[in-house]
């Protein structure tokens, strides 16, 4: 394949990490020090890079030099971004590689360590135009009983997630307009979420969840969507699951009273985990509200709170994952593997593993089990009230006047 | 701990009384209250209180006997004066009527009662007894009660409030009592506690490495 170079090097692990660091091949040309030539020429295969060139375009990128030479792992299915149109195809690149790098976590860890079962409802449809609003609410009813929550609000959405065996992520992207993503790996036989941490809103971001929740047990078996009419439709039946899910018909509008207030809404924001503007959504596929009382809320909420946040968004920190955290946490806990050789078990920087697993920034630095200390205030101003010890007075001597000739 | 201190009235009543039917019979007796008010209308004013006082009777125990047989209750058939009861799990329920403030006409009515009798078996649960301990009763008895603001001027066509009441054996006193709305709250509440099963486990592979003093 190459001529000189390196054996084994990996193409796509090039492809990758251009992506990820969203590099151009000329901008990383003149980072490593060569010609954007010898990058494409990489990139297609026609040449390897020497040995010494290698290990510096390793660290240019931050990953371990032997990583451009591990095989990839089968790619994850093509994932459903919740994102606007204005999202750009250099970050949806970055977001589908990034969860290309959860997957190899998951995989290097699961070499030692098992994940929960996978517990989902099973829906087989090809067409999402077969799938009808009432299968919609019974498949999100099914999940709520596979999972043993009940019909009231879900307390913890991601711990519910990952406990169905969900390999969930949620970090910064640097791209707001992604909400997050979701793909089905074959070769972790599980699916994997990716949320964007960036507009940190608890409701948002438990809602986003539910919705990719919603793209996996419905569109598993449908084939990515390239017209638009078909991706709306498949948005709005991840958005309809979401509702469904977080606010089953019985319970939550046995809560209700009509008519229906804003302020009676924030109420139930906060025992409900769901945001006022998702609730009107709800009631109107229930039909509890017509399309005009719908319209006269939205209307309300713009003109009081404005368009884009909500009164009490900040009341909810957003729900963290764990189960990755939880497994690096296993492997060294139980002398597995020391803490500082999981990065390089891996081949990704520790950088890129703690933002991957929800870890503390430094935690392979630190040693691991990185405990943030509560600060105790005025803790100076303390007065020690202890009887003071009968012992004897040294007096207090400023060395510097002990030197003063006389 | 024993199953007096783990049982209480109203998980007793949630576990026999579903809440579908709860809901039916609150909406039953809202309905009957403003058929009993809409049918009174016209009446003359020197009797109109007693008009609809004695149509609350026939379109409550109405509209209580349909919510129960649709319940699945197997009401007593409707019969004159005569009190509509129905069954769900070890509780008799019944309905009256009565003016805000104190419950004391509750007892005007001997069958209510005679049934409130079978209520001694539930008094261990609020009266703990050294001798008497509480033992799960195969009979209870359960009302639920309307209660009416007392004037043809203020808010007649319905109830204020309806609430389950669970008496005690004389109807002296009420054992538990709480209003339908906030009782229904109970179902909706009734989650379970949200189980951790976020947690990755080591192969046994890996175990049995470790056990052997080798690492992979």
């Amino acid at each position: 394949m190459s001529r000189g170079g390196i054996q084994g090097f990996v193409t796509e692990r090039l492809s990758q990490i251009l992506a990820v660091r969203k590099l151009t091949q000329s901008s990383l040309a003149s980072m490593v020090g060569v010609s954007p030539a010898t990058i494409s020429k990489w990139r297609t295969g026609s040449q390897a890079p020497e040995r010494d060139t290698l290990e510096r375009l390793a660290q240019v990128v931050n990953v371990a030099p032997d990583w451009f030479t591990r095989p990839a792992a089968e790619a994850v299915s093509p994932p459903l971004f919740r994102s606007n149109a204005s999202a750009h195809v250099a970050a949806r690149a970055m977001l589908q590689a990034r969860l290309e790098w959860a997957q190899d976590l998951a995989i290097s860890i699961s070499e030692f360590v098992d994940y929960p079962d996978l517990k989902l409802p099973i829906r087989e449809f090809t067409d999402p135009e077969a799938i009808t609003s009432e299968e919609i609410e019974l498949a999100a009813l099914e999940c709520r009983d596979m999972w043993k929550i009940g019909r009231s609000a879900v307390q913890d959405l991601a711990l519910a997630v990952e406990g169905a065996g969900v390999i969930l992520v949620r970090e910064e992207t640097g791209t707001a307009q992604i909400e997050g993503l979701s793909a089905w790996s074959t070769a972790l036989a599980r699916p994997l979420v990716l949320l964007s941490a960036d507009k940190d809103n608890g409701y948002r971001s438990r809602f986003d969840l539910a919705h990719e929740l919603g793209h996996l047990v419905l569109h598993r078996e449908v084939t990515k969507a390239n017209d638009r009419d078909r991706h709306k439709l498949m948005e709005s039946q991840a958005h309809r699951f979401a509702g469904a899910f977080l606010l089953p018909a019985d319970s939550f509008s046995a809560d209700i009273r009509m008519p229906v207030t804003l302020d009676d809404l924030l109420l139930l924001k906060r025992r409900w985990g769901v945001s006022a503007a998702a609730m009107v959504m709800r009631l109107r596929a229930l039909n509890i509200l017509d399309e005009d009382s719908a319209l006269s809320l939205f209307k309300r909420r713009s003109a009081r709170w404005g368009a884009k946040s909500e009164p009490g968004d900040g009341d909810r920190a957003p729900e963290s994952p764990r189960l990755l955290r939880r497994a690096i946490d296993l492997l060294a806990s139980e002398n597995v593997m020391p803490l500082e050789a999981i990065p390089r078990h891996v081949g990704l920087s520790a950088y890129d593993i703690e933002s991957l697993a929800g870890l503390p920034g430094g935690y392979f630095a630190a040693g691991g089990n990185v405990i943030p200390l509560a600060r105790i205030r005025a803790a100076s101003n303390r007065i020690d009230t202890r009887p003071i010890a009968q012992g004897s007075v040294l007096p207090f001597r400023n060395p510097a006047k002990d030197h003063i000739p006389q | 701990m024993n199953q007096s201190n783990a049982e209480t009235i109203p998980a007793l009543l949630q576990r026999n009384i579903p809440r579908d039917l709860l809901m039916a019979v609150d909406e039953a007796l809202m309905a009957g209250a403003q058929r009993a008010y809409s049918a009174a209308k016209g009446m003359d004013d020197g009797h109109l209180p007693h008009v609809v006082g004695q149509l609350r009777h026939f379109n409550m125990n109405e509209s209580f006997y349909r919510a129960l047989e649709v319940g699945n209750s197997a009401p007593t058939p409707i019969r004159g004066n005569g009190l509509v009861t129905g069954r769900a799990g070890i509780f008799t329920l019944a309905r009256f009527n009565i003016p805000l403030g104190f419950w004391t006409n509750g007892r005007r009515s001997c069958t209510r009662r005679q049934m409130s009798f079978a209520n001694t078996a539930l008094e261990p649960l609020t009266q703990p007894d050294m001798f008497d301990h509480y033992v799960e009763p195969a009979e209870a008895v359960a009302f639920f009660v309307s209660c009416f603001s007392g004037s043809i001027h203020n808010h007649p066509e319905s109830p204020t409030t309806i609430q389950i009441a669970v008496p005690n054996r004389d109807m002296s006193g009420w054992l538990f009592r709480e209003p339908l709305d906030a009782f229904q709250q109970r179902y909706e509440s009734e989650c379970p506690i949200q189980q951790d099963r976020a947690i990755p486990t080591l192969k046994r592979k890996t175990i049995t490495q470790e056990q052997d003093g080798g690492k992979k």
